[in-house]
């Protein structure tokens, strides 16, 4: 009787361990499986630049060009979130926020909440009109405006960093009203 | 009879020529006129304990301009690229000597008289040689009509180099005549999009000899040279960030100076270089830091929740200069080295910002907001009159001053996208030093290298 149980015992064992060996070997198949339908990482080379010859006094190096840094694993859905996240934009050397600009920021934190495990970078820029760098600092301040309204609203600001573009990134060339109007905006995206 | 000219000519006490006689005449005078000027200053606060810049510069009228012959170069042997050399070289030379605004040039000939020599002090001539691969310039000044030397040198150099040969005979005939060395072999730094991105160029100061410093492929902007112009600092975002790097001005690998998160900008070097001055903005608002010129021991100089930014060291190192959001809209200040006594200078107009102190000392050129234009204006650094510069064409940002004091250059939409150009102190002589395709600007003017 004992013997008939053990033998029982026995059985089950080995089953349990060929099940136990049948999912590990699905499981490893699903990862390469996985692995196989990711994009290859690609591999930039630096571009070659001209040297120019060496003369006294007028030592010349090739212009620096950094390493390009290896392109992040693309996450589902980043850029559809994105472009749910709609920009605000600013009176001329004002970084307080319009009452458009509050409801644009208040969708944008609903997008945000709905979507827990993304970042997002908020952009600060400025029109053409005033100096580079005096844009610099008011294009932050419209991105910190903007984060300070997101975290009323309850959004981590772990989850909000800022960054300035001044005046350097205008969305609009152009020299006119129009072009200044959009060009005074804080833009987010989604890491 | 030179230094007679040269005396009512400048007017300026020389900095390469301490304890020489006209310095202590020169400061009685600027004594007594920056007192006068300071007995006028009713508009502005009485700055206690302020430490007072000494101004001994006359701005020089003008109107006075040194009469020089300038011969064409001859060619030691009759020889086509000797000729041909004489041409370039003897262009450049021209050039250089036209745009020191010291001079009213004359066309001479030794052989052929004329009468509008009779103001002639001076005579420049030269000549081009070969030896081998080489070219050589011997290049002399004379007195008129005595011919007496007052200087000769040579200067060989390979073909690639002769802008440069010719430059360094422009500065010397400067050098000998003035007293003080002039700027023609000096460079300018500035921010080109030609790429696609913004890259950190360097040209010669008559637009030759561009090229580019960074290939970072993202936004760099407000190179500033180092004092030695051997280092230019700039922001560049290639990091993700905007950071302050430091990059040899012949090239190489740029470092970090400054990465606090936000930004790290408007960098501008202590006239002793030791120091940077820079805006950050880690600590809640854009604020003003001195550091060492690594980076290193950042002290704050400006506390206000208002934009505090663009500093400019005074040539004694003494005081500061920058613009600040404080009163409402951005206005001009100046402050000891150290934050301490901040006094506002300018009071005309609504934006008044970028402000560059005159190596002279005296003065500080900045950009204006007139008629909705931006215009490149200039004020007494004691206060009082802020007087336009640029006017009416297109919008003037970004005013650099040369090292000699008497040229600046900016950046300028007046013909399209932004060039550069550059102008003497007086607003006289604006002309193009860049031309696209596409945009130039954020100049800074390196100081005189030690060749």
């Amino acid at each position: 009787m004992t013997a008939f149980r053990e033998r029982q015992g026995e059985t089950k064992v080995k089953r349990a361990g060929f099940l136990l060996t049948i999912c590990v070997m699905m499981f490893v198949a699903l990862l390469f499986t996985t692995n196989c339908g990711k994009k290859p990482k690609p591999e930039v080379e630096p571009t070659g630049v001209p040297e120019e010859q060496v003369e006294p006094g007028e030592e010349t190096a090739p212009p620096e060009t950094p390493e390009t840094p290896e392109e992040p694993e693309e996450r589902p859905d980043v850029e559809e979130i994105s472009l749910r996240l709609k920009d605000i934009h600013f009176d001329y050397d004002d970084d307080s926020l319009r009452n458009d600009a509050k409801e644009a920021l208040s969708h944008n934190a609903e997008v945000l909440k709905e979507n827990l495990w993304v970042d997002v970078q908020i952009e600060g820029h400025c029109d053409e009109r005033g100096t580079v760098e005096y844009n610099l600092a008011l294009g932050e301040r419209r991105a910190l405006s903007a984060k300070r309204y997101l975290v009323s609203y309850g959004i981590d600001p772990s989850r909000i960093s800022v960054i300035s573009y001044g005046k350097e990134r205008p969305i609009d060339p152009r020299h006119n009203e129009e072009a200044w109007a959009k060009n005074r905006r804080a833009h987010f995206v989604v890491r | 009879m030179i230094r007679d000219c040269i005396k009512t000519a400048r007017g300026a006490a020389g900095k390469r020529r301490p304890g020489a006689g006209p310095l202590g005449r020169t400061l009685m005078i600027a004594l007594a006129v920056g007192a006068a000027m300071t007995a006028l200053q009713t508009a502005l606060p009485p700055s206690t304990g302020a430490q007072t810049e000494v101004s001994f510069t006359i701005r020089e009228s003008r109107e006075y301009t040194i009469p020089l012959g300038l011969e064409r170069l001859s060619a030691v042997n009759d020889e086509p690229e000797e000729i041909a050399m004489a041409e370039t070289v003897g262009g450049v030379l021209e050039n250089d000597l036209d745009l020191s605004g010291l001079f009213s040039l004359v066309p001479f000939s030794v052989t052929n008289p004329e009468t509008s020599y009779a103001d002639l002090r001076a005579v420049v001539r030269g000549r081009i040689g070969t030896r081998g691969k080489k070219f050589y310039l011997e290049g002399w000044v004379e007195e008129y009509p005595t011919g007496r030397s007052i200087f000769v040198k040579r200067w060989t150099f390979a073909e690639k180099l002769s802008r440069k040969a010719a430059h360094s005979f422009a500065d010397d005939v400067v050098l000998f005549l003035t007293g003080e060395s002039g700027i023609a072999q000096t460079k300018i730094a500035y921010v080109c999009t030609e790429s696609g991105s913004q890259e950190v160029h360097v040209m010669d100061y008559d637009g030759y000899g561009d090229r580019a410093l960074t290939a970072h492929g993202s936004i760099c902007v407000s190179p500033a040279w180092s004092p030695d112009g051997e280092i230019i600092a700039f922001t560049g975002y290639w990091k993700g960030n905007p950071d302050l790097h430091g990059i040899k001005s012949i090239g190489g690998k740029s470092w970090i100076i400054s990465s606090r998160p936000g930004i790290n900008s408007a960098a501008s070097f202590s006239p002793d270089g030791k120091r940077i001055a820079f805006t950050m903005t880690t600590d809640g608002s854009a604020e003003i830091y001195t550091a060492d010129a690594d980076g290193s021991n950042p002290k704050r100089l400006t506390r206000n929740p208002a934009i505090d930014s663009s500093p400019t060291w005074s040539p004694s190192g003494n005081q500061i200069a920058f613009t600040s959001g404080r009163s409402g809209a951005p206005q001009i200040y100046v402050m000891d080295a150290d934050g301490a006594n901040v006094r506002r200078l300018t009071y005309e107009g609504s934006l008044n910002d970028s402000p560059d102190w005159s190596p002279r000392g005296d003065r500080i050129a900045y950009v204006s907001r007139r008629d909705g234009r931006m215009e490149i204006c200039m004020i007494n650094i004691f206060g009082g009159e802020e007087q336009p510069l640029t006017w009416g064409v297109g919008n003037n940002e970004n005013p650099r001053w040369a090292p000699d004091g008497r040229h600046l250059c900016f950046s300028s939409t007046r013909s399209g996208d932004r060039e550069i150009y550059m102008m003497n102190d007086d607003g006289s002589g604006q002309r193009r030093i860049t031309n696209g395709p596409g945009e130039r600007f954020c100049p800074d003017w390196s100081p005189r290298f030690d060749n």
